[in-house]
């Protein structure tokens, strides 16, 4: 099961997936398709306390996805 | 009517809060004085990237009405520990949002980073020549190897939508995954000076994360 967790006004909208589930699987890669294509960038961590690397393809194997803004100066 | 917890005076620019309740819940707005000179809008009007409800911009004219006043002073150092911040929640910090924006960022946070969040509110990250201490919006503390310290100011798009700890997991990750971007779109200053900020690149020596520093 994987999550992408989104940043929004509600802390995270989370996206959750099975491997099992091919639909759940198609909407999970079409959401981070389509953060991607708007310039979010997405981090992806495997257990709690581990390093989270920046991805650039949805990995369906994934234990979580974090995506971010971009950044600008304030 | 949601409420306004304040969050940080911000030098010269006004009182940094945050909405607590309501459809707003969790975003961030700078209240300025109309007492603050010419350049500063109210109060009362859309402030930063948030537009923002009727039923804000009431709570914000009293606000600005209170604001007739001095402002409201809250002493941005040293601040009250976010242990104890936590273990006495007030309504913004027992909204979901909240709660979830706080619990990814500590996740993502190292043992000596976790405490000094906790103990100060505020933690540092290592990057090639220095760190970057994130903890202060709009005020974040470049402390280069050589002794040399900037006043970085640098925000994820539409920041006031989000949470203020979604904010630090924002800047946190793209720091230690890429502190060349992070710096060239920061503006910056020489830390204690009271020019304006100039637009990044900040002058960061060079850009590599430390080897075992990575996110």
């Amino acid at each position: 099961m994987g999550v992408m967790r989104i940043l929004d006004s509600s802390g995270d909208a989370k996206v959750v997936w099975d491997v099992r589930d091919d639909e759940a699987l198609t909407r999970a890669a079409k959401i981070f398709d389509g953060l991607a294509a708007e310039g979010e960038i997405a981090y992806e961590r495997n257990g709690p306390q581990t390093v989270a690397s920046r991805v650039n393809a949805f990995n369906p194997d994934a234990d979580e996805i974090i995506w971010v803004r971009p950044l600008q100066g304030g | 009517m949601p409420s306004l917890l304040p969050l940080e005076e911000l030098p010269g620019r006004g009182l940094l809060v945050e909405v607590v309740g309501g459809g707003h819940d969790g975003e961030l707005l700078v209240v300025v004085s109309e007492r603050r000179g010419a350049g500063c809008r109210r109060a009362s009007e859309v402030i930063g990237e948030c537009e923002i409800s009727d039923e804000i911009r009431e709570t914000l004219a009293l606000v600005e009405r209170q604001a007739a006043g001095p402002l409201p002073t809250v002493p941005a150092r040293p601040r009250t520990p976010r242990a104890r911040r936590r273990d006495s929640p007030t309504q913004a910090q027992s909204t979901p949002s909240r709660i979830a924006a706080r619990s990814l960022l500590e996740s993502l946070l190292d043992e000596s980073q976790l405490a000094s969040w906790h103990d100060h509110g505020r933690f540092e990250v290592p990057v090639a020549d220095g760190t970057v201490e994130l903890g202060a919006l709009y005020d974040l503390r470049y402390r280069r190897s050589d002794g040399a310290q900037f006043s970085l100011c640098v925000v994820p798009r539409s920041h006031t939508t989000l949470p203020l700890d979604d904010i630090w997991t924002n800047l946190l990750l793209v720091l230690r995954s890429d502190p060349h971007e992070f710096f060239r779109v920061a503006n910056y200053r020489r830390f204690g000076s009271t020019d304006a900020l100039r637009r990044g690149p900040v002058p960061a020596r060079c850009f590599d994360v430390p080897a075992g520093a990575g996110a």
